[in-house]
């Protein structure tokens, strides 16, 4: 018998089970870690912030804790851009720019000169479908269907000149100035897609490769799915109860953003109306466009873009995205000569799926 | 050929053995309770937060909930179609007019008193074709 047998002899019941409590211990461990460490886990927080309910899904291999923390700061970053972009809160720094407007010019920070300059370069792209000064206008109705009536043609005749993006001048200096004296900015046609494009920054910086943001109904994409498939995103059936989709679109790596007029509808002296605002008339929009959803990589610009396809309909719209590259459509429509219609851009050709067979789907080549 | 193992040896085994064995069925009853079963839960979320949560299948037909969210107050109602909000003293009352919910990912909102009542799976979501809506 050799020193080392004779050793190991000696100590061989210690040893064992010094082994035998080490693997125990490294098992039990593992199969804690299977649970934490398995992969991809997803968390999701609903709220409301920026007046609309929001709703958050992260999906991502980083422990839950660190994971809460990313949807707290992005439940906090809305809450600042709420802040700063409201009109309606006379503390904001957008107020102060209404207040000065025809005096002299504010101070924008980053992100609300930010927002200006997307808003003002949509207002000029859409030859002022969409126009961020449509403040004025949408101010007067707010007052008035406050007061339980609808505005004058007097009030929105005199809010009308006010309106238009060439009043409104973003200095080098990080400055904002509306020219006209009474001219106001309304960012409610951008704030959601600017949020939204925030939110995206911040999950790059965070690392979170794969989420699912909905403000409202406003829908960034991150990533291309949960892991298993691709994310897919129902559009709103405009004669259906809220959730039933009319279609459906894969998504990766975009923003999904609809402006429909059966969303906000109100009733006022006999007829119903709608939130969206034509600044070229100063009241509310009619037609046989129902929604109008825009596919692009930045959701501010979607989201701006969105409200000027209601205003301008789907056959101008449609001349616009002939020179929008990157950017796709799906307007619903329901008119006496047509009936019931999704018009879409070729390139949702391969992810759209249409759900309801009452609606005839016709593709447009814009290319 | 080794010597049989001590009496001491064999307690200390079965220890660890009981030890392992716990530890297993702890993780599998975290497994199951994180993954496993489909009840559905009717949840009142203020400011991301659940402040009520109820197991849909506890809910007997016109029983109602009172909640207190954004200084006022909201009462749902279970009823044949599914849990509807039947009185609020918010301004505008929109979150009257929603449909009743009753299946996973349903929601009423009302805005005013920043309050969401959804319905939830306790377990993994039933494959749904949509992931969200735009609307």
């Amino acid at each position: 018998m050799n020193e080392e047998s004779s050793r190991g002899t000696m100590i061989r019941g210690p040893r064992k089970i010094g082994m035998i409590a080490v693997l125990s211990i490294v098992g039990v461990i593992g199969i804690f870690l299977i649970d934490t460490m398995d992969g991809a886990r997803t968390v999701t927080r609903d709220g409301v912030a920026m007046n609309t309910v929001v709703s958050v899904t992260l999906v991502s291999a980083k422990p839950k804790p660190q994971l809460n923390a990313i949807l707290d700061e992005i439940f906090a970053l809305i809450g600042e851009l709420d802040k700063k972009f409201s009109m309606w809160n006379e503390d904001s720094p957008l107020s102060e720019i209404n207040r000065n407007a025809g005096i002299s010019p504010s101070a924008a920070d980053g992100d609300l000169y930010s927002v200006l300059e997307t808003a003002r370069r949509v207002a000029m792209l859409t030859d002022g479908a969409y126009d961020p000064t449509i403040g004025s206008v949408t101010r007067i109705w707010r007052d008035g269907t406050g007061e339980g009536r609808l505005p004058s043609s007097e009030d929105i005749a005199s809010a009308l000149p006010l309106v238009g993006c060439e009043g409104l001048k973003l200095t080098s200096g990080g400055e904002a100035y509306l020219e006209r004296r009474g001219a106001n900015i309304d960012l409610g046609g951008i704030a959601k897609g600017y949020a939204l494009w925030s939110i995206r920054r911040l999950l790059r910086e965070k690392g979170v490769g794969s989420a699912l943001v909905n403000m409202g109904g406003d829908i960034l994409a991150v990533g291309d799915g949960d892991g298993d498939r691709p994310w897919r995103i129902g559009i709103q059936s405009p004669s259906k109860d809220r959730g039933t989709p009319l279609c459906a679109v894969r998504a990766a790596n975009t923003s999904i953003v609809t402006a429909g007029v059966y969303e906000r509808r109100w009733e006022m002296e006999g007829r119903e109306w709608t939130h969206i605002y034509d600044p070229s008339t100063g009241f509310p929009i009619e037609g046989d466009l129902l929604s109008a959803t825009v596919i692009s990589a930045d959701p501010a610009e979607g989201d701006a873009l969105s409200t000027a396809f209601m205003v301008i309909g789907p056959a101008r719209s449609l001349d616009l995205l002939r020179i929008l590259p990157g950017v796709d459509a799906i307007f619903v429509l329901d008119s006496d000569e047509r009936g019931m219609e999704v018009l879409a851009t070729p390139g949702v050709r391969d992810s759209l799926e249409m759900f309801d067979d009452e609606y005839r789907l016709t593709f447009v080549d814009v290319y | 050929m080794g010597l049989p193992p001590k009496r001491g040896d064999l307690i200390l085994y079965s220890v660890l053995a009981v030890i392992f064995l716990a530890s297993c069925a702890a993780s599998g009853l975290l497994l199951f309770t994180a993954r496993g079963g489909s009840d559905l839960v009717l949840e009142a979320v203020l400011d991301g937060k659940v402040v009520e949560s109820v197991d849909m299948k506890s809910l007997k037909d016109e029983s109602t909930i009172e909640i207190r969210a954004g200084g006022g107050i909201n009462v749902l109602a279970a009823g044949p179609g599914g849990v509807k909000m039947i009185s609020a003293d918010c301004r505008g009352g929109d979150c009257l007019r929603m449909p009743a919910i009753d299946s996973n990912g349903d929601v009423i909102v009302c805005l005013p008193h920043r309050l969401i009542v959804r319905v939830r799976s306790r377990g993994p979501a039933k494959a749904s074709p949509i992931d969200s809506m735009t609307y």
